[in-house]
C-alpha cells in the first residue's frame, strides 16, 4: 500500500516539475512551485520526517508562494520567450540526476537495519538521549543539543538571509513611507473581500495558537522553533495579506521587528555562552542547572525560543520588505 | 668598522641615500651636496674592505634564510671586489657629472632621477658583494626595477616603448630563462652558494650543464648577448648619466659578472670545460662582438653608436667567460674595469656635446673639436682605451683575452678579436677624426667660434676618468693579483 | 577561560552582528565591527602558537565529544587559514569605515556591518570545525552574506553579478550538501575524523565515487577554478571595493582550504590521486586556468576586472600546486594561497582608493594617475609586483616552490608555462604603469591622495607581501609542515 503512495506523489511531483520548466506564465509557474512543496511535504511525512514535512509545508508551500507572488505584483507574470531550449541547462540536469542515480547504486536499501547510519551514532542517539537529555523526541535532542551547534548556524543563516534582503530592500521602502505609502493607505489589502475577513479572523487566532503548540511541545511532538517560527510567521503575513501592510506595521512595529530579529540570535548565543560561565563548553547547556537534565530543559527551551523568534520575525520581516516595494 | 658591517653599510648607504635625496628635494643644493656626500662615502667604505679581500679574506654577512637552506647572504670575493669599487669609484664621477647634466640640460624630476640612480646603485653593490645565486637573482631584479625609471625618465611615447622594450626583454629572460637556471641548479646540485670551483661538478651531467650554460647566458639579458641585445640602444632614451654609469658599467657590468661569477663559481672552469659547451657560447659571444660592431658603424647617433660598441664590449666579457680558462677569466674581469672607465669616458662626453651644443647626430659634429678641445681629447682616449691602444688600459684586458683565446687554440676566436679591434678604430676614431679635421657646417655657425665647453661640473668628470684610462694601463697588477685567486685551482 | 578560545573566532563575530544591526548610528558600529574583527585576529593568532606549540587542539561542542557531538578541530592547515582570514577582515575593517561612506548607501552601514561580520563568521566556522555537516552550515552563512556584501554597491550592474553568485554559488553548496548527505548514507557519521577511517572501508563503492564527485565539483564552483569561474569576474567587478578586498582574499582560499581538507583529510590522498587519478582532472584545469585567465586580464579595460582575471590565473596556481600531490608542490599551493590573499587584498585596497577619488575603476581614466595620486600608484605597482612574482615580493616564494615542483616531478612543459604565465602577468601588471605613469593627467585633476585611514591599512597589508618575501618561516616554513602533515594522513 506504502509504495503505491509513493509511486504516486513522486509521479505528481514529476509531472510538477516538468510542468514548471515548461509553463510561461509565472503565477502559473509560482504556485505550481507551492504544490511541489506540498507533495515534498507529503513525501517527507510518508518517510516519518514530520519534522520536516511541517517546515516544508509551511515555507515551501506557504510563505515562498507569498513572496514569489509579491515580487511578480513587482513585475510581470510572463516569461520572455526563448528561442532555443537551454540545451546546456538540460545537459547539466541530466548528468546531475544521472550522477545522483549511479550513487544510489551501491546504497544500502531503504529501512535496511545494517546501514552504515544505524550502526554507528543512530543507535546512540536513541539508546542514551531519553535519560541523557530527558526529551521524549529525539529529533530535538539531536537538533537542539548534540548538534546544537549546528542549529546555532542554521539560526545565523537565516538572520544573514533577513540581513542581506533588508540591506538590498530597505532603502526603497523609506523612500516609499515618506511619499506615496501615506497617501493610497491599503490599496493592496484586500479589506473589501468580504470572505477573506471572516474566514481570517477565524484562522488567524488558530494559527497563531497552533504555532504556541509548536513551539512548546517540540520537546515531545514533532515541531520546534523553526516550524513554529514559520507557523507564526504565516500568521502575520496572513493578516497583512488581509488588512493591509500599513495595519501590520501597526501591531508589529518595524523597530520592534529588527530587534526581535537580533533577538533570537543574541539569546540563542546567549544561552550558550552562559553555559560558558557556568563552567561548561559551549552550549552545554547540563552546567545551567544541578541536574543535568534539568539544565538540558532550560537550556533547549530557551534556544528554542530564540530559533522560534528569529524565525517567525525574520519571515516577518522579509515578507514587509518585499511587499513595501512599489513598482518603480 | 668590522667587514660585516662595512658590506651592511655599503650596500644601505646609496638606499639611504636615495631617501635622503627624495626627502631634500625640495632644495636642489643641498640635494646634490647630500648625493655627492653619500656617493663619497660608499666610495670609501668600499675601499676599506678591499685589504681584506686582497689579502686572501673573503668578508661573509649573512643576513636572513629567505628559503630552507637558501640565505640571503653577502660574500665578497675578487670579482665583487673589483666591480663594487669601479662602480662605487664612478658613482662619484657620475653624481658631479649628473649634476652638471641634468641642470645644462634643464631636466625635469631631478629628485625622482637621482633618487632612482642612488637605489640602481645600492642594488649593483648588492649584485657585486652577493654570497649566493639567489641573492644575486634578488639585486638582479631590483635593478632592472629600479632602472625601469630612469629610462622612462622623460615620459614621452618614445620612453614609453623603450620602457616597453627594456622591460620585456629583461623581465622575460630573467624570468623566463635566469629562474628557470636558477632552479634547476638548485634542483640539482642542492645550493645556490658561490664555491671556488663550482658547485655543479658531479651533480650536472654535461648535457645539463650545456642546458644551463645558456640559461644563464641569455638568462642575464642584462650582458645583451645578440639577439637579446636590443633593449641597450633602446635604453639610451634616458638621461646621458644613465646611459653612462648605468648602461656602460652598472647595470651591463652586472649583467656580464653575473656570467662570469656563474663560470667561476657555480660551473667551475674546470667542469664546464670538460663539457665542451663553452666553446658554442664563445662563438655566440665572438658573432656578437662582430656583429654590433657592424652595426656600430651604421649609426649616426653618438649614443646609439656608443650603445652598439657596448654590446659588442660586453660580448668580450661573455667571450672571456665562455673561454674557461684562467687566461680568458681574468681578460674578462679586467675587462670589466678598462671598459667602464673607456666607455664612461665616451658616455660623459657625448653628454657634453648634447649640453653644450645640442648634438646628437655624428654628422652634425663635425668641426666642434674646436669648440670643445677638452672633451674631444678625452674622447680620443676613451676611445683608443677601447680599441686597445697601449698605454691604455684597455690593451691588458685584450691582451688577456687573446692568450685565453690562444689557449683553446680556436684560433678563429683570436681571429674574432684582431677582427674587432680594426671594426672598433673604423666606428670610433672617425667621430673625433671628424670633429677635429673637417670644417663646421655653416648653420653651426651661430655657436660662435672659440671654445665652448659644457658646465665645469660635466668637464671634470670625463677629464678624470679619461686619466683613469690612462693610469689603468700602469697600474694593472693590483688589479691583476685581486683577481688571481679566483683562477687558481 | 583559555580553554574555550577555539570559540571566540566564531561567537565572537556571531553575537556582534546582531548588536550591529540593531545599533544603528555609524559612529558606534565602525568602532564595534574594527574592534571585534582584531579581537579575533587576536584570537586566531594565539590558536596557530598554541597548534605550533603542543599540536592539534580539540574543542568539543557541549561537551558531546564526536561524533555524537560537533568539535572543533584546529591543526596546522586550519590554524593558518584562521589567521589569514582573521588578519586580512581586521586590516580590511580598518579601511572600511571611510571607503563605505564613499561607496554604500548612507542608511544602511549597520546592516552591511552585521553581513560583513556574519561573512567573517561563516569563513571562519567553516575553516575550524572538524564535522563535514557544520562545513555546509556555515558555507551557507558565508555564501549569503557575501551575495548580500556584494548586491550592495551603487552600481546596478552588481545586482545581476550577485545574483548570477548566488546561482552558482548554491548549486556549489547543494552539491556539497549531496556529497556530505551520500558520505553520511555510507559511513553513518559526520565528524570528519570519524569520516576519514570509515570511508576506506567503504571507498570502492559507487556511492562514494559519487561522492567525491559532487564534492570536488561543488568546491571547483565555489574556488572558481577555470572553467567554473564565469560567477567570478563580474562579483569582483561590481562589488564595492572594500567587499572585492575582503571576498578576493579570503572567500576562495576558505573553499580551496575545503577542497583540501575533504580530499586529504577525508578521502585521502592515495584514493584521490592514486585511485582516482584526479590529479590528471586538476592539473589541465589549472593550467587552462592559468593561461587563458591571465591572457583575458591583458585585454581588460577596468582596474578591478583585470585583478579579478588574475585572482582566477592565480587560483589555478594553487591548485596546480595541489594537483601535484608532492609536499614542494602542496607546499607551494598552500603559500600561494597565504600569499596571494595579501597580495590581492593589498590590490583591491589599493584600488578601493582610486575609486574613492576617481569614483571609477576604469583604466582610461587613470591617465596621469602616478601623479595625482603617487603613493596609491606606488602601492598598486609593488603589490603588482608580487602578483609577477617578482623577487622579494612573497610572491616569488611561492612560484619558486611552485617551480622546483614541476622541477622535481620532470613536468617541463609545465614549468615553461608558468615562466610564460609570469610574463603575462608582467603584461597586465604593465598596463596600469603605461597608464598612471605615461599619459598625462587631465587638464582639471588635482593631486588627491587618498585618506590616511585607508593608506594605512593599505600599507599594512603590502609590508607583510614584502615581510614575507623575505622571512618565510610563517608563510612557506608552516606551510611545508601542514603539507607533510596533509600528506602523512591529516590525522
Amino acid at each position: 500500500m506504502i509504495h503505491v503512495v509513493d509511486m504516486t506523489l513522486l509521479a505528481f511531483l514529476a509531472i510538477v516539475a516538468i510542468a514548471v520548466t515548461r509553463m510561461t506564465n509565472l503565477f502559473a509557474t509560482s504556485v505550481l512551485t507551492g504544490v511541489y512543496s506540498l507533495l515534498m511535504a507529503c513525501i517527507f511525512t510518508v518517510l516519518d520526517a514530520v519534522d520536516v514535512a511541517f517546515t516544508e509545508a509551511a515555507v515551501g508551500a506557504g510563505i515562498s508562494t507569498v513572496l514569489f507572488l509579491a515580487t511578480l505584483s513587482l513585475t510581470t507574470q510572463r516569461e520572455k520567450p526563448q528561442r532555443s531550449p537551454n540545451w546546456k541547462a538540460l545537459c547539466v540536469a541530466l548528468l546531475t540526476g544521472g550522477a545522483l542515480v549511479y550513487g544510489t547504486f551501491d546504497m544500502p536499501h531503504f529501512g535496511d537495519p545494517q546501514a552504515p547510519v544505524h550502526q554507528h551514532v543512530g543507535p546512540h542517539y536513541i539508546g542514551v538521549s531519553p535519560t541523557q537529555i530527558g526529551v521524549p523526541n529525539m529529533v530535538t535532542s539531536v537538533l537542539a543539543s548534540y548538534r546544537g551547534y549546528d542549529t546555532l548556524g542554521e539560526t545565523a543563516v537565516i538572520f544573514t538571509a533577513c540581513m542581506a534582503v533588508l540591506l538590498l530592500l530597505q532603502h526603497e521602502k523609506r523612500r516609499d513611507e515618506q511619499s506615496t505609502v501615506e497617501e493610497k493607505p491599503d490599496k493592496e489589502a484586500m479589506a473589501h473581500a468580504m470572505i477573506l475577513r471572516v474566514q481570517s479572523k477565524f484562522f488567524i487566532p488558530l494559527i497563531l495558537l497552533f504555532g504556541l503548540y509548536v513551539q512548546f511541545h517540540g520537546d515531545f511532538g514533532p515541531g520546534g522553533g523553526f516550524q513554529a517560527g514559520v507557523i507564526f510567521a504565516a500568521g502575520i503575513i496572513l493578516y497583512s495579506l488581509v488588512n493591509g501592510l500599513d495595519k501590520a506595521r501597526q501591531i508589529i512595529p518595524p523597530n520592534v521587528l529588527h530587534g526581535l530579529v537580533a533577538f533570537g540570535l543574541l539569546l540563542y548565543a546567549g544561552t550558550g555562552l552562559a553555559s560558558l560561565f557556568m563552567d561548561g563548553n559551549f552550549l552545554q547547556y547540563r552546567a545551567l542547572a544541578e541536574e543535568a537534565t534539568h539544565g538540558e530543559h532550560i537550556g533547549i527551551l530557551l534556544i528554542e525560543l530564540g530559533v522560534g523568534i528569529t524565525v517567525a520575525t525574520v519571515m516577518t520581516s522579509m515578507f514587509f520588505s518585499f511587499s513595501g516595494r512599489r513598482r518603480s | 668598522m668590522s667587514a660585516e658591517m662595512a658590506i651592511a653599510v655599503a650596500i644601505l648607504l646609496p638606499a639611504l641615500g636615495a631617501l635622503l635625496v627624495a626627502l631634500l628635494g625640495q632644495s636642489p643644493n643641498l640635494r646634490d651636496c647630500a648625493m655627492l656626500s653619500v656617493a663619497t662615502a660608499t666610495f670609501i667604505v668600499v675601499c676599506t674592505l678591499y685589504p681584506e679581500v686582497a689579502s686572501g679574506g673573503r668578508p661573509t654577512l649573512h643576513l636572513l634564510e629567505v628559503l630552507p637552506g637558501l640565505d640571503l647572504a653577502f660574500q665578497i670575493e675578487p670579482l665583487g671586489m673589483l666591480f663594487s669599487l669601479v662602480a662605487s669609484g664612478l658613482w662619484i664621477l657620475t653624481s658631479l657629472y649628473a649634476i652638471g647634466y641634468m641642470r645644462g640640460h634643464h631636466e625635469e624630476n631631478q629628485t625622482r632621477f637621482f633618487a632612482f640612480f642612488a637605489v640602481a646603485i645600492s642594488a649593483a653593490l648588492a649584485a657585486a658583494f652577493s654570497g649566493n645565486m639567489l641573492t644575486l637573482f634578488f639585486s638582479y631584479e631590483v635593478l632592472t626595477l629600479s632602472t625601469y625609471p630612469l629610462v622612462t625618465h622623460h615620459r614621452t611615447p618614445e620612453a614609453l616603448r623603450a620602457g616597453r622594450i627594456y622591460m620585456g626583454i629583461l623581465l622575460s629572460t630573467s624570468i623566463g630563462l635566469l629562474l628557470l637556471g636558477v632552479l634547476l641548479t638548485y634542483h640539482v646540485a642542492g645550493t645556490l652558494s658561490f664555491i671556488q670551483g663550482g658547485i655543479l661538478a658531479g651533480h650536472a651531467t654535461p648535457l645539463m650543464t650545456g642546458i644551463l650554460l645558456f640559461l644563464y647566458a641569455y638568462g642575464t639579458g642584462k650582458a645583451a648577448l645578440m639577439p637579446i641585445h636590443r633593449w641597450l640602444p633602446n635604453a639610451m632614451v634616458a638621461p646621458t648619466p644613465v646611459s653612462a654609469l648605468l648602461h656602460a658599467v652598472a647595470v651591463v657590468k652586472t649583467g656580464v659578472f653575473t656570467i662570469v661569477k656563474v663560470v667561476v663559481y657555480i660551473f667551475g672552469i674546470d667542469h664546464l670545460s670538460s663539457t665542451g659547451f663553452h666553446i658554442y657560447l664563445a662563438y655566440i659571444a665572438g658573432g656578437t662582438i662582430v656583429l654590433s660592431s657592424l652595426v656600430a658603424m651604421q649609426q649616426d647617433n653618438l649614443k646609439a653608436r656608443l650603445a652598439y660598441s657596448t654590446i659588442s664590449q660586453l660580448s668580450y666579457i661573455v667571450l672571456g667567460a665562455a673561454l674557461a680558462n684562467a687566461h680568458g677569466i681574468l681578460g674578462a674581469g679586467l675587462h670589466i674595469a678598462m671598459h667602464a672607465f673607456g666607455k664612461i669616458t665616451l658616455f660623459f662626453c657625448a653628454g657634453a656635446i648634447m649640453v653644450a651644443l645640442h648634438k646628437t647626430e655624428i654628422s652634425d659634429m663635425r668641426g666642434i673639436g674646436r669648440q670643445m678641445p677638452f672633451t674631444m681629447a678625452a674622447f680620443i682616449i676613451g676611445s683608443l682605451s677601447i680599441i686597445g691602444v697601449p698605454p691604455l688600459g684597455g690593451s691588458w684586458s685584450k691582451w688577456y683575452l687573446a692568450l685565453g683565446a690562444a689557449d683553446t687554440s680556436h684560433l678563429l676566436l683570436v681571429g674574432v678579436l684582431m677582427l674587432s679591434s680594426l671594426l672598433n678604430i673604423a666606428y670610433l676614431l672617425p667621430i673625433p677624426a671628424r670633429a677635429f679635421f673637417s670644417k663646421a657646417t655653416s648653420d653651426d655657425g651661430h655657436h660662435g667660434e672659440g671654445i665652448h665647453e659644457a658646465p665645469l661640473f660635466c668637464l671634470i668628470p670625463l677629464c678624470l676618468t679619461a686619466l683613469g684610462c690612462v693610469l689603468l694601463f700602469f697600474f694593472t697588477d693590483p688589479i691583476y693579483q685581486l683577481l688571481a685567486p679566483i683562477v687558481q685551482p | 577561560m583559555s580553554s574555550h578560545l577555539p570559540i571566540v573566532p566564531i561567537v565572537l563575530p556571531m553575537i556582534a552582528a546582531p548588536l550591529c544591526s540593531l545599533l544603528r548610528r555609524p559612529a558606534l558600529i565602525w568602532p564595534l565591527t574594527t574592534g571585534v574583527g582584531w579581537l579575533v585576529f587576536a584570537a586566531c593568532a594565539a590558536l596557530l602558537m598554541q597548534v605550533v606549540e603542543s599540536g592539534p587542539i580539540v574543542y568539543t561542542m557541549a561537551n558531546w565529544d564526536a561524533p555524537i557531538g560537533i568539535e572543533y578541530r584546529i591543526d596546522l592547515l586550519n590554524a593558518y587559514i584562521l589567521v589569514l582570514v582573521s588578519g586580512i577582515a581586521a586590516v580590511v575593517l580598518l579601511y572600511a569605515p571611510q571607503s563605505a561612506a564613499s561607496e554604500l548607501p548612507q542608511d544602511r552601514h549597520h546592516l552591511f556591518c552585521a553581513a560583513f561580520l556574519l561573512c567573517l563568521t561563516g569563513l571562519l566556522g567553516i575553516t575550524i570545525t572538524g564535522d563535514a555537516f557544520n562545513v555546509y552550515v556555515f558555507l551557507e552563512i558565508s555564501s549569503l552574506a557575501s551575495y548580500a556584501l556584494i548586491s550592495v554597491s551603487r552600481d546596478p550592474r552588481a545586482l545581476k553579478a550577485a545574483y548570477k553568485y548566488l546561482i552558482m554559488g548554491t548549486i556549489g553548496a547543494t552539491f556539497i550538501l549531496i556529497a556530505v548527505g551520500l558520505m553520511y548514507m555510507m559511513t553513518g557519521t559526520l565528524n570528519m575524523a570519524d569520516l576519514a577511517q570509515r570511508v576506506k572501508m567503504v571507498e570502492d563503492t559507487r556511492t562514494i565515487l559519487m561522492a567525491f564527485a559532487f564534492l570536488s565539483i561543488g568546491i571547483m564552483l565555489k574556488i572558481a577554478l577555470f572553467p567554473m569561474h564565469a560567477w567570478l569576474p563580474n562579483a569582483y567587478s561590481y562589488a564595492p571595493s572594500l567587499v572585492t578586498a575582503f571576498i578576493a582574499a579570503t572567500s576562495t582560499k576558505v573553499s580551496l582550504y575545503v577542497f583540501l581538507r575533504f580530499v586529504f583529510t577525508i578521502f585521502g590522498a592515495e584514493y584521490a590521486f592514486d585511485t582516482l587519478g584526479f590529479n590528471d582532472v586538476l592539473l589541465p584545469l589549472a593550467l587552462l586556468g592559468i593561461v587563458v585567465a591571465s591572457a583575458v586580464a591583458i585585454y581588460q579595460t577596468d582596474l578591478k576586472r583585470l585583478l579579478a582575471y588574475s585572482s582566477v590565473a592565480q587560483i589555478g596556481y594553487i591548485v596546480l600546486g595541489i594537483s601535484m600531490g608532492t609536499v614542494t608542490g602542496l607546499t607551494a599551493g598552500l603559500a600561494h594561497m597565504f600569499n596571494h590573499a595579501l597580495m590581492k587584498g593589498a590590490l583591491f585596497l589599493a584600488v578601493g582608493c582610486i575609486v574613492l577619488r576617481l569614483h571609477s575603476s576604469r583604466l582610461e581614466d587613470m591617465a596621469g594617475l602616478g601623479k595625482r595620486m603617487p603613493i596609491t600608484s606606488f602601492a598598486f605597482v609593488l603589490g603588482g609586483l608580487g602578483l609577477i612574482g617578482v623577487p622579494l615580493t612573497a610572491g616569488f616564494i611561492s612560484k619558486w616552490y611552485l617551480l622546483l615542483g614541476t622541477l622535481e616531478l620532470g613536468w617541463w612543459p609545465v614549468t615553461v608555462l608558468l615562466l610564460i604565465s609570469s610574463l603575462l602577468a608582467v603584461a597586465y601588471v604593465w598596463r596600469f604603469v603605461e597608464v598612471a605613469y605615461f599619459q598625462p593627467p587631465p587638464a582639471e585633476a588635482s593631486s588627491d591622495e587618498a585618506p590616511l585611514s585607508m593608506q594605512i591599512p593599505l600599507w599594512m597589508l603590502l609590508a607583510t607581501t614584502l615581510y614575507f618575501g623575505l622571512q618565510t618561516d610563517v608563510t612557506a616554513g608552516l606551510a611545508q609542515r601542514a603539507a607533510l602533515w596533509l600528506l602523512g594522513g591529516g590525522q
